[in-house]
């Protein structure tokens, strides 16, 4: 039997293990740093969303098709229930380096030039090493079945292609971009798959897409558009405003935790496939992903407990509650993406499949980002109750290829190898601790036991990292630095037919 | 939460709960601590930070409203102009004068006094009654009209004012309104050349604050009203005053705007019975530096009107009860002998008096006036040397010539003398007139030249207005932390300063919130604090404070204003720019 066709009920090969660590789903949760310095929220650059087992693919024919390419899902001649859960741990490090000039962080010099008297000489250079070490669970669920014999087959899919937990030191040198943050993005996914012969199928699928994310960060208010326009109300001309420069960033009395808490978004978007077999062993997918418009809907809190926001001006018409609380949203939508998969099985034992994928991440200039609340509202200094922000995000198209090799060493057996590699979206200019990102390179281990006919057991292992990425071009040296990413993944499913 | 609510959570809510650190930290911030009187024994750390928030060209626009809301003792101290009254006054008499008959009957007796003296002639005045009345009978033996011989004497023709409008109103306002404590000296700072802080006013001129501006000039009867010579001396003559009423008109629209630059943050310090952080005002050591006088703009008005008008000021002068004669010797010089001379300046005797010395000095030059018999013989003659001594003598048997007095002790004779004509008892002949629509006229890049010079000689009359604006007071601190500047010459480090009376918050009124109450100001090395660590030494400009520069190890003692006495041991500094203190009640 061959490991990849499609009608047998093989092992599929492993397109993309369990991959919940996203770091990319952060970047809208540290956008709302938004109030916060724009462009301290930072992509990672890597998005492969991890969808399900390492056997699902373009190419393959599963019930995880709904997901990958739903035309598969007409090949498909039983039901099928595939499910699984996994757990990813990752090892993210982060050395800042400061190339910029600032301030001594207890002082408040508001308008460059500033007196080198004020200048911190010892604030440059290299900062101690942060790290994190997420720790993130994942789970999927797929079902199929055909409803018209060798014609039309129906989808469900419940995934989590976004997940990831950070938590770096509250005090370390990235706490301006991030200092905790959890996101997991699930989907809800029906989709259809119409054979038209053994040549050609059809398929499509439409997507509700549940987005969650929780931040805190500090919030850096020389970034805050709002606070410079709030300091020309007073003819007080200044340096702030999102493009700041390092002499007036990260002051303490400016640098204000803040958190955005139940943050929900919801989307709704689709897919479409096509898989044509130019012969019974070459499988050739095409899909598309389309993009989903998100908006996060939550709640944000800004401690804005210093006497510099409550009472000392005062009189000037700056008085802020400590504690302010509001409704906060966050809007961006997810690019479009479209996917090319060749599988091929050579002889009985050994087959190779693999895709390019494209994604089209320069859609995604900016996010845009609203916090409401009565108690921000300054109108002495022409602020109001909701502070509206656009993060440009810059954002470059992203390549991901993945090329995996499956071989079955027993009728009951199958193993894969795979390897990989994703272009980074983030630009040297926007990349932060947010998302650290680069080129990653993705290496992959798989396994299918069939216990029966009917049932398989399937793990996957799964590690990415990217090579030790130095950035020295970063905006207003918010992420200069060397980051460095490695993650990796396990995760074990079960498949059912019937 | 709904039901759609929760569900809508479920899911993402589930991850949350698989993951381990899944949900992030609430941000929380401490329930602000109630002061709590410290006890003894237990010490207590406090950080203090020297935060500077230096505002440049700082605008602040205050205007009538704001004004309005500011402390009353604020506006009043802030002087802007002395107003030469003497052209409004001089305007008011004439009018007064020349009113009809009919107009001036319906005016207050005391006013129809002021303009039946106003109106005095030689041509209508009767000398009936007093030392010129022996002119009478000479005047008739030469037939001569006595209104002549007087008018002769007097250098004027006979329907010329006895003493013109001018001269009334100069004596008014350097007699009446110069003798009003009120009108010679204004508060101001204390420097070298007005160690006690007080500053003369110009002569004939109403010192214009903003609260006259502000609050319509209503304080004028008060401030213009009954006062003491020598409030430290209840003997003291007191000035009965001369406004009654006074209302005044400013344009709504008025706005005053001053560019400051200043360090906007407070000082911080701590109330030590309760060491509470507290926020000392930092606008008065800075005022010096607060604005800047070389920019054309640091201050300027919108909203004048181009004059300002007091539309009533009530002026009464009183009689005094008894008759004053005028004198009758030379000595002595160079008034001579009346007692209206002894009498105080606001009473109308001795302003009659000095009304007729000025009109005799001032347009009366020596000469003789001779009269003739129609036989050409020299019956009799009046002369006025260069003193004014008058001396009239007959060389016939035409009668007794008035004694020899000064002319101005005729004249004021005279005056008086016809003021109770129609039968007022001495002491009812009270004077008044009430100056209406008194135009101030208010050229504005002229006015507020004048008010820039003035500010810029006294930039502190704006500390409190500044400090007002810059409310930044919170608590009653005993000490503060100060850092001089790192751009400051001099001396660096961190100080500890101790309250002065100048650093007390103010209340709503602009007045200090506590007395100042230390026995014991400044830091000592000792528990019993015999030794004095702390000085007044020049720091960054200040000299008024107790200060003592600090180092971590430092131990220190104060006593606060309730006499209870504290440890302060200097911590090691948390950042540059602030310091940690560990406070301990001991007494």
């Amino acid at each position: 039997m061959s490991p990849g066709t499609a009608s047998a009920p093989c092992p599929r090969p492993l397109p993309n293990a369990m991959r919940l660590l996203s770091l990319r789903a952060l970047v809208p949760a540290c956008a709302l740093c938004a109030l916060a310095v724009p462009g301290s929220a930072r992509a990672s650059g890597l998005d492969a969303p991890i969808v399900t087992s390492g056997q699902s693919h373009p190419t393959a024919r599963d019930a995880a098709a709904v997901y990958w390419n739903p035309a598969n899902l007409g090949y498909l001649k039983k039901g099928e229930v595939l499910a699984g859960i996994g757990l990813i741990v990752g090892d993210i490090r982060y050395d800042r380096e400061r190339t910029g000039t600032y301030q001594t962080p207890d002082t408040l010099q508001f308008n460059t030039p500033i007196d080198p008297s004020y200048i911190d000489g010892m604030k440059t250079g290299p900062s101690d090493q942060v790290k994190a070490n997420p720790v993130a669970p994942s789970g999927n669920f797929f079902f199929a079945y055909p409803v018209v014999k060798d014609r039309l087959t129906l989808g469900l899919g419940v995934y989590v292609p976004f997940a990831a937990a950070l938590k770096f030191p509250k005090t370390g040198a990235q706490r301006w971009q991030a200092q905790q943050a959890f996101i997991a993005t699930s989907q809800i996914h029906l989709g259809a798959g119409v054979r038209i012969n053994d040549f050609v199928s059809l398929g499509a699928g439409v997507a509700y897409v549940l987005g969650f994310a929780e931040l805190s960060k500090l919030q850096d208010f020389a970034g805050v558009q709002e606070f410079a326009d709030g300091l020309n109300t007073l003819g007080q001309k200044n340096s702030f405003g999102p493009d700041a420069p390092t002499e007036v960033r990260e002051l303490d009395v400016l640098s204000r935790p803040f958190s955005l808490k139940k943050a929900i978004a919801h989307g709704v978007t689709f897919n479409v496939g096509v898989t044509v077999n130019p012969t019974k062993r070459f499988n050739i997918a095409l899909t598309y992903f389309h993009s989903t418009a998100m908006k996060y809907r939550g709640k944000f809190a800004v401690d804005l407990n210093d006497p510099f926001f409550t009472k000392d001006l005062a009189a000037q018409g700056l008085q802020f509650k400590p504690l302010v609380r509001g409704d906060a949203t966050l809007e961006y939508t997810l690019p479009k993406r479209i996917t090319l998969g060749l599988g091929y099985d050579i002889g009985e034992r050994w087959r190779v499949d693999g895709f390019v994928q494209y994604i089209r991440y320069s859609e995604l200039d900016a996010f845009r980002v609203t916090a409401t609340s009565p108690d921000l509202a300054q109108p002495a200094l022409g602020i109001g109750d909701t502070l509206a922000v656009n993060l440009p995000r810059l954002w470059k198209d992203t390549v991901w290829v993945e090329a995996s090799g499956r071989f079955r060493p027993t009728e009951r057996l199958l193993v894969s190898a795979t390897l990989g590699y994703q272009s980074p979206a983030s630009p040297e200019k926007t990349i932060d601790t947010a998302s650290p990102d680069g080129q990653r390179i993705i290496g992959a281990l798989g396994g299918v036991l069939d216990v029966s006919p009917r049932i398989s057991l399937l793990a996957d292992a799964r590690f990415q990292g990217i090579a030790p990425r130095q950035v020295r071009g970063s905006d207003y040296d918010l992420g200069n630095g060397t980051y460095r990413l490695f993650i990796a993944a396990i995760a074990g499913h079960l498949r059912a037919r019937f | 939460m709904p039901t759609r609510r929760r569900l809508t959570l479920a899911l993402p809510a589930a991850f949350a709960l698989l993951g381990s650190g899944a949900c992030i930290d609430e941000v929380a911030v401490p329930a602000a601590e109630v002061p709590t009187e410290s006890a003894l024994g237990q010490p207590k750390r406090v950080v203090l930070r020297s935060l500077r928030f230096e505002v440049d060209d700082f605008e602040q626009a205050v205007d009538l409203e704001q004004m309005r809301k500011l402390p009353r003792k604020v506006l009043d101290d802030l002087w802007l102009i002395d107003f030469d009254l003497t052209e409004s006054v001089t305007v008011v008499l004439d009018e007064l004068r020349a009113l009809p008959p009919d107009e001036a009957d319906a005016l207050s007796p005391a006013a129809r006094n002021m303009r039946r003296l106003l109106n005095m002639t030689a041509d209508n005045v009767d000398l009936e009654g007093t030392k010129l009345e022996e002119l009478i009978s000479l005047s008739a033996a030469v037939g001569v009209p006595p209104a002549r011989a007087l008018a002769a004497l007097m250098q004027i023709g006979v329907t010329d004012d006895a003493i013109p409008p001018k001269v009334v109103s100069e004596t008014f306002l350097d007699e009446l309104l110069g003798s009003h404590p009120a009108a010679q000296t204004r508060k101001g700072a204390i420097d070298a050349e007005h160690p006690d802080g007080l500053y003369p006013i110009a002569a004939r001129s109403l010192p214009i604050t903003l609260g006259d501006i502000v609050y319509s000039f209503e304080s004028l009867p008060e401030r213009f009203g009954p006062a003491s010579l020598d409030p430290d001396d209840p003997n003291a003559l007191v000035h009965p005053g001369f406004v009654l009423a006074a209302s005044g008109i400013t344009e709504d629209a008025f706005t005053m705007y001053v560019r400051v630059n200043l360090n906007a943050l407070p000082y911080k310090g701590v109330d030590l019975t309760t060491n509470y952080i507290a926020s000392v005002n930092s606008t008065a050591s800075q005022i010096h530096e607060v604005f800047d006088f070389s920019d054309p703009e640091w201050i300027r008005v919108e909203g004048l009107s181009k004059e300002l008008t007091i539309s009533e000021m009530t002026v009464r002068v009183l009689e005094d009860d008894a008759f004053i004669p005028g004198g009758d010797a030379r000595e002595p010089l160079p008034t001579g002998n009346s007692p209206a001379w002894d009498l105080p300046p606001w009473l109308f005797e001795r302003l009659i008096a000095e009304m007729a010395r000025r009109r005799t000095v001032e347009s009366i030059g020596p000469h003789c006036d001779e009269y003739k018999l129609g036989t050409d013989v020299v019956a009799f003659e009046a002369c006025v040397d260069d003193t004014g001594w008058t001396t009239m003598t007959t060389f016939t048997d035409v009668g007794n010539p008035p004694p020899p007095a000064y002319l101005w002790d005729l004249l004021s004779e005279v005056a008086q003398v016809r003021l109770h004509d129609g039968g007022l008892a001495e002491g009812d002949a009270d004077v008044e007139f009430a100056l209406r629509d008194i135009v101030i006229p208010l050229d504005e890049p002229a006015i507020v030249a004048q008010i820039k010079a003035n500010l810029e000689r006294n930039p502190e009359a704006l500390i409190g207005i500044t400090e007002q604006l810059n409310d930044n007071a919170d608590g009653d601190a005993d000490f503060y932390y100060f850092k001089p500047p790192p751009t400051a010459q001099g001396e660096r480090g961190d100080y500890l300063y101790f309250v002065t009376e100048a650093d007390l918050r103010k209340d709503a009124d602009g007045l200090p919130a506590r007395p100042y109450g230390y026995e014991r100001p400044g830091f000592f090395a000792d528990p019993d604090l015999t030794d004095k660590v702390s000085s007044t030494a020049d720091i960054d400009g200040d000299a008024t404070h107790e200060k003592v520069r600090v180092a971590p190890g430092d131990v220190l003692y104060v006593e606060d204003d309730d006499r209870r006495r504290y440890k302060l041991a200097v911590l090691d500094k948390p950042s540059a720019n602030n310091i940690a203190l560990e406070i301990t009640r001991t007494r």
